[in-house]
C-alpha cells in the first residue's frame, strides 16, 4: 500500500500499536487498552509533529527492527536502549528524519520496560470503536488485533507539521530507577482494611513476575483486612491504578486490560503516575505514599500545564 | 419499584475516577437501579466525562479533572439519584435468545454436570435453557455476561485444571454460575454447549449485537445440523 513506511524486520519480545486508549466500551466488557506509559507516547507523538493522541509503537523489554520504506520523522522515547539508525547511534527522546532503504534497530532496554516510537502523521491502522489501540486477548484494534510480526507491513500518515525542536529538554524527561515512588488516594475500600489500609504505605513491596498490562502483582509484607471484610466484594468497574487486595494480603495494580474487579481496592495510584507503572519490571521496589483527592487533582492539571508548554516549546519556529 | 435504596456511597478514585456504590448485593432491583441513574448521568454529562462504566451494583464515572470539579460531579450524581424512581430501566430490557447446541461435539462436560448432579443430560439440557437469566453485567472479556438465575440443580465446581483454550461461543457453567466466552479463550467452566452465533463483533453497532446489561437471556437448544447452518450463515454476513 502507498502508505505503508515500514516493514518489521524483527518485531522484538511483545510489540502492539497504541494511543491514548478506547474509552467508552467498558460497561460492555471491552477494556481501555492504550499505552502504558502515556507520558512517553504523548511525549513522543508532538517530537514527531503528532496530535499526543496518535498511534505509537510500544516496544515491551526487546525493541523491534525496522525497514524504511517512506521519508518520514520518526520520534523514540521511553525506556532507555539502543537506538540504531543505519550506522548511526541516536539519543531517545529525539527525532530524527529517515529515508527508504534506512534500518532502525532499537535493542534490550538497558532501564525500564517500555520504548515508544512515533512517526509524522501517526501509524494509521483503522480506527476501532474509537481507538488505534491494540487488545491482544480480544484480537481487536491496532495492527490486526496482535502484536507485531516479521514481515509486516506498518503504514503511517502524512506529517502535518514539523516542529521547531528535535529533542525534548532534560527537565521533561522523566526519571527511572529500580525504586518507583508513587502517589495514591486511599479508597475507595479502605475501610475494609486494617488500620484504613495503612499498612500499604509502612513499607516497599517489589514487582513480581506476574507484570503485563493487565496489572502487576506485588509482593511485600502482608496487608490485613479488617476483621468484619469478607475480602471479596461484588465485582465492580475498575480503573487503572486501583490496587486491589485479595485475600492473601499481596496488593495487584490494576492496569489497562480488565474492566471489572472482585477484590476491594485499598488505594488508586493517582492518573500522572500510571506513565511509571509502564516502565518497572519484575525485581524493581515500588514505594506507596498518602496524598489527599485535592492533592492528586493538583497534580493532574499541573501536569497537563506542563505538557503544553512542553508542547509549545517544541513546536516552536526557529 | 419496591426496593428501598439508600443515597449511594460515592468515593474518589484518585483525580479522574469516582465510583458510586448503592450496596453490597447482587439484586435485580439494585442492578437496574444502577443502571438507570447511570444513563441519566450519561444523558446530563457529556464532554467532560470519558466514561460511565456499570457493574452489578455500582458505577464508576472517569472524568477529565481539567474540565470537572469533583463536588459538581457528586452534587450531579446525587441529582441523578434523588429523581423519582420511575421505570425507565424496566421498560427498556427485552429479552434475547441464544441458540445453543448440547450435542457431545460441543459439550465436553456436559455428562459430568450430569454426574454430579444426578442427572441426566437430557435434565441438564431441560433446566439450563428452561431458565431465564438476568444479564447483570458484561466484562472480564468483551461481550462476556454475568448471568443471575442458574438453576441450584446445576451447580457444578471448576474443572480443576482450566483449558489452555475455549473455542469462541462455548457455554459453561462455574459454580453457581453459567455464562457464554464470547471469544477464544482460556477457562475453567464446565462447557455444556456452544453457540453458533459471534456475540462481539467490532464492526458491528453495538459491537455487543445481540444483549445488553439488564436484559434477560435464554438458551434455545438447536441440533448440531441447525448449529452448522447458523455458523456458515454468520461467517456469510461478513
Amino acid at each position: 500500500m502507498a502508505n505503508d513506511t515500514f516493514l518489521v524486520l524483527d518485531p522484538g519480545t511483545f510489540t502492539t500499536i497504541q494511543d491514548l486508549g478506547r474509552f467508552g466500551y467498558q460497561t460492555l466488557g471491552v477494556p481501555i487498552s492504550g499505552a502504558m506509559d502515556a507520558y512517553s507516547a504523548r511525549a513522543a507523538n508532538i517530537l514527531a509533529g503528532n496530535s499526543p493522541t496518535s498511534a505509537v509503537l510500544e516496544m515491551t523489554i526487546r525493541g523491534c527492527t525496522l525497514a524504511v520504506m517512506r521519508n518520514a520523522r520518526v520520534a523514540l522515547t521511553g525506556a532507555r536502549a539502543e537506538i540504531r539508525h543505519n550506522s548511526i547511534q541516536r539519543p531517545s527522546w529525539s527525532a530524527f528524519e529517515v529515508e527508504p532503504g534506512d534500518l532502525l534497530r532499537i535493542s534490550q532496554v538497558s532501564l525500564g520496560c517500555r520504548i515508544y516510537m512515533a512517526v509524522g502523521g501517526g501509524f494509521e491502522v483503522p480506527l476501532i470503536m474509537g481507538s488505534r489501540s491494540t487488545c491482544t486477548q480480544a484480537a481487536l484494534g491496532g495492527f490486526r488485533g496482535r502484536t507485531l510480526q516479521k514481515g509486516d507491513f506498518l503504514p503511517a500518515g502524512h506529517a502535518e507539521k514539523i516542529p521547531g525542536q528535535n529533542a525534548i529538554p532534560g527537565e521533561f524527561i522523566p526519571e527511572m530507577g529500580q525504586d518507583t515512588k508513587l502517589h495514591c488516594v486511599p479508597g475507595p475500600q479502605d475501610h475494609m482494611f486494617r488500620d484504613k489500609g495503612r499498612d500499604l504505605f509502612t513499607s516497599p513491596y517489589s514487582v513480581t513476575q506476574r507484570a503485563d498490562r493487565r496489572g502487576i502483582r506485588l509482593e511485600g509484607p502482608q496487608i490485613q483486612h479488617s476483621h468484619q471484610s469478607p475480602g471479596a466484594i461484588v465485582s465492580e468497574p475498575i480503573l487503572p491504578g486501583n490496587i486491589q487486595v485479595p485475600a492473601d494480603g499481596q496488593p495487584i495494580i490494576l492496569l489497562r486490560e480488565q474492566t471489572a474487579g472482585g477484590y476491594p481496592k485499598i488505594a488508586t495510584v493517582v492518573s500522572t503516575d500510571l506513565s511509571k507503572l509502564g516502565q518497572v519490571i519484575p525485581g524493581d521496589s515500588i514505594t506507596f505514599l498518602s496524598v489527599t483527592a485535592q492533592k492528586a487533582r493538583d497534580m493532574n492539571l499541573e501536569e497537563q500545564e506542563r505538557f503544553k508548554s512542553l508542547q509549545n516549546m517544541l513546536w516552536q519556529e526557529t | 419499584m419496591s426496593l428501598k435504596i439508600n443515597n449511594p456511597r460515592i468515593s474518589h478514585c484518585a483525580d479522574w475516577g469516582l465510583l458510586v456504590e448503592f450496596g453490597e448485593r447482587i439484586d435485580p432491583e439494585l442492578n437496574a437501579w444502577t443502571r438507570l441513574v447511570a444513563d441519566r448521568l450519561r444523558q446530563c454529562l457529556t464532554d467532560s466525562v470519558l466514561e460511565v462504566v456499570t457493574a452489578y451494583s455500582s458505577f464508576l464515572v472517569i472524568y477529565d479533572p481539567a474540565l470537572l470539579d469533583t463536588e459538581a460531579l457528586r452534587k450531579t450524581v446525587l441529582a441523578c439519584c434523588s429523581e423519582k424512581k420511575e421505570d425507565e430501566a424496566f421498560q427498556l430490557s427485552s429479552t434475547a435468545e441464544i441458540p445453543v447446541c448440547y450435542e457431545p461435539e460441543y459439550a465436553p462436560d456436559i455428562e459430568d454436570v450430569a454426574r454430579f448432579n444426578n442427572l441426566t443430560v437430557e435434565e441438564v439440557i431441560d433446566i439450563h435453557s428452561g431458565t431465564e437469566y438476568l444479564i447483570y453485567m458484561l466484562g472480564f472479556a468483551p461481550g462476556f455476561p454475568y448471568l443471575g438465575g442458574l438453576d441450584q440443580r446445576l451447580h457444578t465446581p471448576r474443572l480443576d485444571t482450566p483449558r489452555k483454550l475455549l473455542p469462541a461461543g462455548a457455554v459453561g457453567i462455574a459454580g453457581s454460575q453459567t455464562g457464554i466466552y464470547p471469544l477464544a479463550s482460556p477457562g475453567g467452566w464446565r462447557i455444556i454447549g456452544r453457540t453458533p452465533l459471534q456475540l462481539f463483533d467490532a464492526g458491528k453497532k453495538p459491537p455487543v449485537p445481540y444483549y445488553a446489561p439488564g436484559d434477560k437471556l435464554k438458551f434455545k437448544r438447536i441440533s448440531s445440523r441447525e448449529f452448522q447452518r447458523m455458523a456458515g450463515e454468520q461467517s456469510h454476513g461478513k
